[in-house]
């Protein structure tokens, strides 16, 4: 039992350290734009690219529903 | 009509290199790989669709890239017109076909309004990368390797691995929740009505 709850805590603080990385990098993109680009900037500029386009505008739809409907 | 002709395959042969090198239709495939692991037929299908629909719209961009910056992005109506289908999708029940259609409806709406203007006008060169744009997608594929762990490690398609929750099982109880559902569908709709206009800005 030990072990099982273990691996459940490991890849709960792994979501943990990636939701404060995301935190870390917003504020550093607002703080410091010149050298931490900030996710509107990247997306915008990944936005370019046709493919990436229909790509994010799909990978938004597809969250937004799994996680609302629990699909 | 020889030209033309040769001008045609010139364009197609530009679109096959394209394709080749899209790292969009990598992610793809990648996705459809984990979701046929998954085994729920729905989500083949969307992801496949999603395939399609890129492979379908290369004929018309041909490789192209948008250099112009595109404008500011509106915010003032946003927020209050995201509310009103927020606040009617919340209360529905969550596994229930209603909520499944109006999350249908709301996809179709974002799809024409990003499929109607098109690739935008061809352009030479790229332009800057931003400073640093990698951490970015560096934490994207963190989080995908986390999920496909989850993955490997369920006990049999679509059951969670108690020993490693995927994200959605770890949010579950905070969605099961109608004010913070209708909390995330706002959110959502505003991060879609971004994309619009953004994918727009590039267009024109």
């Amino acid at each position: 039992m030990g072990d099982v709850s273990a691996s459940a805590q490991l890849t709960v603080t792994a979501y943990a350290v990636l939701a404060a990385s995301v935190l870390l990098l917003g504020v550093a993109g607002s703080r410091r734009p010149t050298e931490v680009a900030s996710i509107g900037r990247v997306l915008t500029w990944a936005l370019r690219r046709r493919p990436t386009q229909l790509v994010v505008v799909f990978v938004w739809w597809w969250l937004g529903w799994h996680l609302v409907t629990a699909r | 009509m020889p030209e033309a002709s040769s001008r045609r395959e010139a364009g197609a042969v530009r679109t096959r290199v394209g394709l080749a090198r899209e790292p969009a239709v990598l992610v793809l495939v990648l996705a459809l790989t984990a979701m046929v692991k998954r085994g729920y037929l729905l989500d083949e299908l969307l992801v496949a669709g999603a395939l399609m629909l890129v492979v379908a719209d290369a004929g018309r961009w041909r490789a192209a890239v948008a250099v112009a910056e595109p404008g500011p992005v509106a915010h003032r109506i946003a927020p209050l017109a995201a509310a009103f289908p927020a606040l009617a999708m919340a209360p529905l029940p969550r596994l229930s076909r209603g909520l499944d259609l109006a999350c249908a409806v709301v996809g179709l709406v974002v799809l024409v309004a990003v499929w109607w203007p098109g690739p935008g006008p061809d352009r030479d060169g790229e332009p800057p990368a931003p400073p640093r744009w990698w951490l970015w997608p560096g934490v994207g594929v963190a989080l995908c390797l986390v999920e496909l762990s989850t993955l490997v490690h369920q006990p049999a398609p679509r059951v969670d691995s108690v020993d490693h929750p995927s994200l959605s099982t770890v949010i579950e109880p905070v969605l099961d929740l109608w004010p913070s559902r209708a909390a995330g569908l706002w959110l959502w709709l505003l991060a879609g009505w971004w994309l619009v206009r953004r994918v727009r800005a590039w267009a024109t």
